[in-house]
């Protein structure tokens, strides 16, 4: 259900057109808010050793959401394994958010990666947000429910509309 | 940045074949990522055709059981403490040294100590 902006209420009728346009619709746009969740349950880890920004998957770890524009809070958890800095950045609308080095990274080994990013006043449409990664030297892995022995969990990525 | 994907058909051993990689391409180079079944190789923009065609063709000839040095002496360095553990089975038992110098009591003391702690950290 698409969000309606509430109209500002006068000495008038109350007609069900209205009620159902401007509370009802509205409700139902606040308990389903425009949001896209990917767990990765793969066949196969991700490893990389790109040393620039790459995509860790194009499509799979890319989500797409069409906003009635505001803040969309965006997430992702792992674990991640490196030879040295495994660096994660997300990227919005083909624009990358974080610094040379991203958002957060991952040092050598047992690392549980997480971030939560409020992003503030998209304009209403169409985003997308891809994840990304780099390393400094050596191959970065990310584990995602391939089979690998006390490795075997599954990674999330997800955006909603919060406001 | 350019990008190639590829398919190998046999198993990929990423850190054997970035340094392939890189020794074949060179500056030009940034890395390889492996998503699913693909492998996607990373040049800067200005990296000729010929070289992402040599590269194209190290992908497809890789062999993966053929390690890094820096991997063999990962594997020589897990199998050297495998030995080790495997020589020392039993907890030290300071009584031994019930009649050696008081100093060196006293340092099996210390060392039973140490290797108790490492067990419990170890779980063992």
């Amino acid at each position: 259900m698409v969000w309606t902006e509430p109209k500002t209420w006068t000495n008038e009728p109350l007609v069900a057109g209205d009620m159902n346009t401007h509370l009802r619709d509205n409700l139902e746009a606040l308990k389903d808010p425009p949001s896209a969740n990917y767990e990765a349950d793969e066949a196969s880890n991700y490893s990389t050793t790109s040393t620039s920004f790459v995509d860790v998957h194009a499509t799979n770890l890319s989500l797409t959401i069409e906003t009635k524009g505001g803040d969309v809070m965006v997430h992702f958890h792992g674990n991640i394994d490196a030879a040295s800095y495994c660096h994660l950045d997300l990227e919005v609308d083909d624009t990358r958010i974080g610094g040379d080095d991203g958002i957060c990274y991952a040092g050598v080994t047992h690392n549980i990666v997480s971030f939560t990013r409020l992003l503030t006043n998209l304009a209403e449409g169409s985003h997308t947000f891809k994840l990304q990664w780099k390393v400094n030297s050596g191959a970065g892995t990310l584990f995602a429910g391939a089979g690998t022995t006390y490795k075997d969990v599954i990674p999330q990525f997800w955006a909603r509309e919060v406001s | 940045m350019k990008e190639i994907v590829l398919t190998p058909e046999q198993a990929i051993n990423v850190r054997s074949l970035d340094a392939e990689l890189r020794d074949v391409v060179g500056i030009g180079y940034i890395g390889l990522s492996t998503r699913l079944s693909d492998v996607i190789v990373f040049f800067e923009d200005d990296t000729t055709s010929e070289l992402v065609r040599q590269a194209a063709d190290v992908v497809a000839n890789h062999d993966a059981s053929i390690l890094t040095a820096e991997q063999e002496a990962e594997i020589a360095r897990e199998q050297a403490l495998a030995t080790a553990r495997n020589r020392y089975p039993d907890a030290l038992d300071p009584a031994l040294f019930d009649s050696s110098p008081v100093d060196v009591q006293a340092l099996a003391e210390r060392l039973a100590w140490l290797e108790q702690e490492i067990r419990d950290l170890r779980d063992l």
